[in-house]
C-alpha cells in the first residue's frame, strides 16, 4: 500500500487534476495561516519589546514599586528605601535608575512623539549594551543623551542626522526645553514608545516634570557573589516587606510578560486572533475536503467494490488534508516573514520569524487538517460499494 | 466447476411494513470460464443480485457462494478479500477521473503486486489488447464513450479474475460499439479463464453467451431458448 502512494499518489493527483479549485484552497489556508503568523507575531513583539529593557538591565536583584504593574508606566519610590539595603550583608552596590515617558516635537515636523527616558548616573553600569557603556562619559553634560536607533519612524530622522553631524538637538512637544541626542545606541520601541533616550539622571530631572529628584523607578542591586542571590533577596524582602518588590531579572521578565498576556487585554485579543485564524483555516480545509469527497464519493465507492480498503480511502482523505496543510503553510511562512520585515521597519517593534512560530503555527495548521479531514471522513460512510450497480 | 451457486437466495429491502421482498428464493449456477447473461426487466432484482453475489452486501436468506465461499453470515473482511478475487464493469465506467488510463489499470494491479514495474507491464498489454495503447497517457473525460468502456474492461482483467460481473457495459454506448464491447470481453475473458456474469437488457448481446438466466419478479429460470431464439 505504502509503495502504491508513493508510485502513484491519488491524493496529490487529485488535488493537481483541479488546480483552480487546489490555489483557491491554498489561498485561502494559506490566508489563514499568515493571519495566525500575524496575530503570534504581534503578540511576540510585545512581550519583546516590553522586556527588552528589562533583559539589558546590569543587575542581579531590581527594586520595584508594587504600584508598578507594567514597564511602560513606572511609580516611583524613594531612592532613600534603596539606600537602605546598602548595609546588608552580600550587597556590592546600587543604582538609581529614573524612567518616565518624554513627548518630544517629530524631528523635521510638529507632531508630537513618545520617547522612553532612561535617567542614571553616567559614572555607573546599569546595563549591558556597549554602545551605551562606551558612551556614558558624554551623559555627563548636561542636556545631552544617546538616542536609541531600533525606534520607529514617527520620531523623524533622528538617528540620520546624529550620524552624519554626530548630534541632534530634540524639543519637548511643549517647546519648554531642548536636548541633544549626541550618541546612538540599540534597544527597541515598544507599544507605549516610539523609541528611547538615556541621559544622565541630572538631564531626566531636568526634562521631565514627571521625575522629582529622590523619587526613583528602579533600584539595581548588584550582589558580591552571585551564588548569594537568593539569599540576599531573601534578606531584602524581609526589609521592605510589601513597600517594595525585589525580583531577579528573570522574575521581573516574567512578570511583564504574565501581565501583557493575563492581566492585560492584549493576550486575550490576540490569542483570540490566532483561534480565528485557526477556525477559518480550518473551515476552509474541511470545506474543500467535503467537497472534495463528494465529487469522489462513487469513485470511492467503487474502489471499495474493487476491493480496497476503508483504510486506503482514508488514507486519501488524510493525504490530501496533509498536502493542502503544507503547500499552504510554505507559502504563507514565506510572506509573514516579508510581512514581519516590513512591520519591524514601520513600527520599531522587533517581529521576527523563530522556530518556536513556525513550530506553533504549522502545528496548528495541521490540527486543524486533521480535525477537517476526521470530519470530512465521515462523509466516506456514504460511499456505499452496493450502490455502485 | 460452479464459480456462482445460489440456493433459496431471498433479498427484502425495508423493515415492518415497507418491507418489500425483492429476490423470492433463487436457485441458479453460473459455471468456471462460462459468459453467463442475466436478463430481465426494471426492477427484477437484476442489480440486487448482481450486489450479492460481487459481495457488496450481506446475505439474509438462502445460501450463496461465490468462487467457493459462502457469503452467508460473512464479514466485511471476507467480502473485501473476495471482492479483489472479482473483476467488476459498471454501466457509466466508474474509471477514477484524476488518474490516466494506464493509472487507472495500474491501481487495481497494485493490490496483487508490488512491483510497480511489473504493473505497468501487464496494463500496457491489456490496454494493448483492447486497442488502447494510444491513449495510455489521456484521462477519462478524453475518451469516448466506448473507449472508457474498454478501459474499464482492461482495469477489471487486470487482476486476472476469476469471475467478471458486469452491469450494462453497452447501456451508454452506441450499437456498434456495444457489440464490440462484449465481444471484446467475452474474447478476453475466455483467453483468461474468467466466468463473465453479464447483467443487460441488450438482447442482441444474447448470442454472445454461453449461458441465459432469465429474472423475472425475484425467480429466475434456464432460458437458453431465448439464446437459441436469437440466433
Amino acid at each position: 500500500m505504502g509503495s502504491f502512494l508513493k508510485d502513484l499518489p491519488l491524493a496529490w493527483l487529485q488535488l493537481k487534476r483541479q488546480p483552480i479549485r487546489y490555489l483557491v484552497a491554498v489561498a485561502g489556508i494559506g490566508f489563514a495561516a499568515l493571519l495566525m503568523y500575524m496575530q503570534i507575531g504581534f503578540q511576540s513583539g510585545l512581550l519583546a519589546s516590553a522586556t527588552t529593557f528589562y533583559e539589558a538591565l546590569d543587575a542581579d536583584l531590581v527594586l520595584i514599586s508594587p504600584k508598578t504593574v507594567n514597564s511602560g508606566n513606572f511609580s516611583q519610590f524613594p531612592q532613600s528605601q534603596l539606600y537602605r539595603a546598602l548595609g546588608y550583608e552580600g550587597v556590592k552596590d546600587l543604582v538609581p535608575i529614573y524612567v518616565t515617558s518624554l513627548s518630544i516635537q517629530k524631528l523635521g515636523g510638529i507632531k508630537p512623539a513618545t520617547l522612553r527616558l532612561i535617567g542614571f548616573d553616567p559614572d555607573a553600569r546599569v546595563v549591558n549594551l556597549e554602545p551605551v557603556n562606551s558612551q556614558q562619559d558624554k551623559l555627563r553634560v548636561p542636556g545631552f543623551g544617546l538616542y536609541d536607533t531600533l525606534g520607529n519612524n514617527r520620531t523623524g530622522p533622528i538617528t540620520q542626522a546624529v550620524e552624519e553631524s554626530g548630534s541632534q538637538y530634540l524639543t519637548l512637544s511643549n517647546l519648554t526645553k531642548t536636548f541633544r541626542a549626541v550618541g546612538l545606541f540599540q534597544m527597541g520601541a515598544t507599544f507605549a514608545a516610539d523609541s528611547n533616550v538615556i541621559t544622565s539622571d541630572t538631564t531626566a530631572l531636568q526634562l521631565s516634570p514627571q521625575l522629582s529628584y529622590g523619587d526613583i523607578s528602579l533600584g539595581l542591586v548588584r550582589v558580591q557573589n552571585r551564588k548569594d542571590i537568593p539569599v540576599v533577596q531573601s534578606s531584602l524582602q524581609k526589609l521592605y516587606g510589601g513597600e517594595i518588590q525585589i525580583r531577579t531579572k528573570p522574575e521581573l521578565i516574567k512578570q511583564e510578560r504574565e501581565y501583557w498576556n493575563k492581566a492585560s487585554s492584549f493576550g486575550i485579543i490576540f490569542g483570540f486572533g490566532t483561534f480565528m485564524g485557526l477556525l477559518v483555516g480550518g473551515v476552509v480545509i474541511y470545506q474543500v475536503l467535503y467537497t472534495d469527497v463528494t465529487d469522489h464519493l462513487k469513485e470511492y465507492a467503487t474502489l471499495k467494490a474493487m476491493g480496497f480498503s476503508n483504510t486506503f480511502i482514508l488514507a486519501i482523505v488524510i493525504q490530501e488534508a496533509i498536502l493542502l496543510g503544507v503547500s499552504s503553510f510554505i507559502p504563507a511562512t514565506i510572506v509573514s516573514t516579508g510581512m514581519y520585515a516590513f512591520l519591524t521597519a514601520a513600527s520599531g517593534i522587533r517581529i521576527f520569524m523563530s522556530p518556536d512560530k513556525i513550530l506553533l503555527v504549522s502545528t496548528l495548521i495541521i490540527g486543524a487538517c486533521s480535525v477537517s479531514a476526521a470530519i470530512a471522513i465521515n462523509k466516506l460512510r456514504d460511499a456505499d460499494p452496493a450502490s455502485v450497480f | 466447476m460452479n464459480v456462482i451457486e445460489a440456493k433459496d437466495l431471498k433479498h427484502a429491502y425495508g423493515t415492518g411494513e415497507l418491507r418489500s421482498e425483492i429476490l423470492h428464493g433463487l436457485d441458479f449456477t453460473v459455471k468456471s470460464g462460462e459468459v453467463t447473461l442475466l436478463v430481465g426487466p426494471s426492477g427484477s432484482g437484476k442489480s440486487t443480485l448482481l450486489t450479492l453475489v460481487g459481495a457488496l452486501r450481506s446475505v439474509q436468506e438462502g445460501s450463496l457462494k461465490v468462487l467457493g465461499k459462502e457469503l452467508k453470515s460473512s464479514n466485511e473482511d471476507i467480502r473485501t478479500k473476495l471482492r479483489r478475487r472479482i473483476g467488476f464493469i459498471f454501466q457509466s465506467h466508474n474509471l477514477v477521473s484524476s488518474l490516466t488510463v494506464i493509472q487507472n489499470v495500474m491501481l487495481l494491479l497494485q493490490l496483487k503486486y508490488s512491483d510497480p514495474e511489473k504493473r505497468r507491464v501487464i496494463a500496457e498489454g491489456l490496454l494493448e489488447a483492447v486497442g488502447l495503447s494510444h491513449r495510455l497517457h489521456n484521462y477519462p473525460d478524453e475518451l469516448s464513450g466506448g473507449q472508457r468502456q474498454r478501459v474499464a474492461i482492461a482495469r477489471a482483467l487486470a487482476p486476472e479474475p476469476e469471475l467478471i460481473l458486469a452491469d450494462e457495459p453497452t447501456a451508454s454506448l452506441d450499437s456498434k460499439s456495444g457489440q464490440d464491447v462484449v465481444e471484446l470481453l467475452g474474447t478476453l475473458s475466455r483467453e483468461r479463464g474468467s466466468a463473465v456474469l453479464l447483467v443487460t437488457h441488450d438482447l442482441r448481446l444474447l448470442k454472445d453467451a454461453d449461458t441465459i438466466w432469465r429474472i423475472e419478479d425475484g425467480q429466475v429460470a434456464l432460458s437458453n431458448a431465448e439464446r437459441e431464439g436469437a440466433h
